[in-house]
């Protein structure tokens, strides 16, 4: 039984349709990540469940009750917005109290309940600040604290750390982790950000163009994309294109240009025209003629932790990742390579050539 | 020959560079001191000289006119009823103004743009034009007494000609602009994201509009208040026109003294306690609007 259920949730905007028949259910206590890039709808999914926005068609069921049409103001959800909203007039203890206010909380209720909020994000000391006397990190969480504070059914994020530097985001993505897991309230994550998504939630739904392309874990959104966009835009991948071949127990045979690569056999029939997507850090490097591809390195990054690679090859350019544990420089610029796979590690992609 | 050339121009910029800039500044410090300083400066003169009926202006210096306005009960009057009717204006521009400027702000595209231009359209017209307008519907005989007798809700024709309820209906009209566009400027700033949140937090939009909204606007209405208040104060066409000898502001009676009664000394008395008073209200007023919302101010 679904905690939160959009079904057939539509909206369009004049000609524009924002989002497009999407269907989801949510868990109880779930963190559900909605990925994509900017345009594909995950922020008017995001403001049709907060209520700023009616869907053109469509039902929102929380709980068994049906919400589509209920104002913002009596949905009671914690929302989190992407410039964090704070009321500048008032103090970090006012602004979270400003919820249990509204809900008519006795004052000393109030007071606990601001404290438990702010120390669960870290901030008691901060209670009589005001927001601009915080950083964006601390505001932030100020933010997180007022939408929690009213223990809400459902807890929805717009891009929280979009506004932070790359370090607090990582930092805030870790705690953001852990407060969710305490409180355990149902979330919805809205996030341009692959890495974000991956790292918080228990289920990722990449949406493109208003439509679900994968809803899955992280582990197998990453792992086993099931269309050309999923595998491209989160992370990197090799993109290839090819024919069925000879298919045996284990194994399928791809033909590529003439060179054929093995690859998982499952539901595949011979002569199909499928996509193929390979990691770069699942590529290997080994002596020239030793692997299932020869090519030339043509261009190399050193990242610190790994290496990238540009590797010319007759099937077009390779991308490698290879991590630094080597004790020693990896291929240089010019150096003719073979590269080797796990056959397995080179995904068939379900989706209509 | 070639070289000393390029040379002495570069030495000569050098040496004027430091004393350039103030030479820049000398049209209009001259401006300011002919027309602004220059002017105060002999009115604050003229203040302190006797006036006799006979001989006229006697350069005698002492503060006779100023103790005179102090201390006559008449002159008390009016600059109370000055102020009544200052803080009048400013109270009802706030009352119009702020909502004029929000539902203005929340307008779609060619809405927002054909209202403001309306709203900005008064500014365009001489204050004597309009002026004369209210006269015209506020006589007995105007459309304002013949709508009301017409409706019933009075027996006789009611004339707001030289009543304070005239003058601040026609100030109202000519300043209500200035609060508009202050409080404008500060919606401009207003994160309509706080709006939602506060919606989400399950407030009500009267709630929202008193604990969050208005806070935040605060700035803009103060500021808009100062002008507001400082042009009504000063105001002398709109008062003189519609308030005529019978209501008679601070403006007025400096001018009836200077080309009535000749008593230039004493009108200039009269205006310079009207600079002052102004002045000290309104420095006094930022002063503890700032104080108070120091918070929404820095940024």
């Amino acid at each position: 039984m679904s905690y939160l259920s959009l079904n057939n949730l539509s909206r369009h905007f004049g000609d524009f349709t924002a989002v497009d028949n999407l269907n989801l259910d949510v868990s109880k206590g779930e963190f559900i990540s909605l990925l994509g890039p900017s345009g594909c709808g995950k922020t008017t999914t995001l403001q049709m469940i907060a209520g700023f926005l009616e869907p053109s068609s469509g039902q929102i069921l929380l709980d068994g009750e049906d919400i589509t049409r209920k104002k913002a103001s009596e949905r009671q959800l914690g929302i989190v917005f992407q410039k964090y909203a704070l009321f500048p007039h008032m103090t970090v203890a006012e602004n979270v109290a400003f919820g249990l206010e509204m809900r008519k909380v006795a004052k000393d209720e109030t007071r606990i309940r601001v404290r438990e909020a702010l120390e669960l994000v870290q901030l008691d000391h901060l209670a009589a600040r005001y927001p601009k006397q915080l950083s964006g990190g601390q505001q932030q969480r100020v933010a997180l604290a007022r939408a929690l504070v009213i223990r809400p059914p459902l807890l929805l994020l717009d891009e929280p750390l979009s506004n932070l530097d790359a370090k607090l985001r990582e930092e805030m993505q870790l705690e953001l982790h852990k407060i969710q897991r305490t409180v355990g309230t149902t979330t919805i994550l809205v996030t341009h950000d692959q890495a974000e998504a991956l790292a918080l939630s228990d289920r990722v739904v990449v949406l493109q163009q208003g439509k679900i392309e994968q809803i899955d874990s992280p582990f197998n959104v990453y792992e086993y994309p099931q269309t050309r966009f999923v595998s491209s835009f989160l992370g990197k991948a090799n993109q290839l294109q090819g024919q069925v071949g000879r298919i045996d127990a284990q194994h399928a045979e791809v033909e590529l240009d003439g060179q054929a690569l093995l690859t998982n056999g499952d539901n595949l029939s011979a002569g199909q025209q499928v996509h193929l997507s390979l990691r770069p850090e699942k590529v290997r490097f080994v002596a020239r003629g030793e692997g299932q591809l020869d090519g030339v390195v043509s261009n190399r990054v050193f990242l610190g932790n790994q290496w990238i690679y540009e590797v010319d090859t007759r099937l077009g350019e390779f991308l490698v990742f290879e991590t630094n544990h080597n004790h020693r420089e990896g291929a240089r610029e010019g150096d003719r390579v073979g590269l080797t796979w796990d056959p397995v590690d080179l995904r068939v992609i379900q989706e209509a050539v | 020959m070639n070289a000393a050339n390029s040379a002495s121009p570069a030495r000569q910029t050098a040496s004027r560079a430091p004393r350039g800039p103030y030479w820049l500044l000398s049209p209009a410090l001259l401006f300011y001191t002919l027309l602004l300083i220059v002017p105060i400066g002999m009115t604050a003169l003229l203040s302190l000289y006797a006036f006799d009926d006979i001989l006229g202006i006697q350069q005698q210096i002492s503060f006779n006119n100023y103790l005179e306005v102090l201390t006559d009960p008449y002159f008390h009057k009016i600059f109370l009823r000055t102020l009544v009717m200052s803080v009048l204006v400013v109270l009802v521009c706030v009352a119009l103004g702020v909502p004029e400027a929000y539902i203005l702000n929340r307008m779609g595209s060619p809405w927002k743009g054909i209202f403001l231009l309306v709203i900005l359209g008064p500014l365009l017209i001489s204050v004597v034009v309009r002026t004369l307008g209210w006269a015209i519907l506020f006589g007995r005989e105007g459309l304002i007494s013949e709508s009301l007798q017409l409706l019933g809700l009075s027996d006789g024709p009611v004339s707001l000609m030289y009543s304070q309820t005239g003058v601040v209906i026609a100030l109202v009209h000519v300043l209500v602009p200035f609060m508009v566009i202050s409080v404008w400027a500060s919606l401009q700033r207003l994160d309509p994201d706080t709006e939602r949140a506060a919606s989400s937090l399950c407030a009500k939009p009267w709630t929202i509009m008193r604990r969050v909204v208005m806070p935040q606007i605060m700035p803009g209405i103060l500021s808009g208040s100062v002008i507001v208040f400082a042009l009504a104060a000063t105001a002398f066409a709109t008062p003189a026109i519609i308030g005529g000898r019978r209501f008679k502001v601070v403006a007025t009676t400096a001018y009836d003294e200077f080309l009535n009664t000749l008593n230039w000394p004493l009108g200039a008395a009269i205006a310079v306690i009207l600079l002052l008073a102004n002045v000290a209200i309104i420095a006094s007023y930022n002063r503890y609007i700032e104080r108070k919302y120091a918070q929404v101010f820095e940024s």
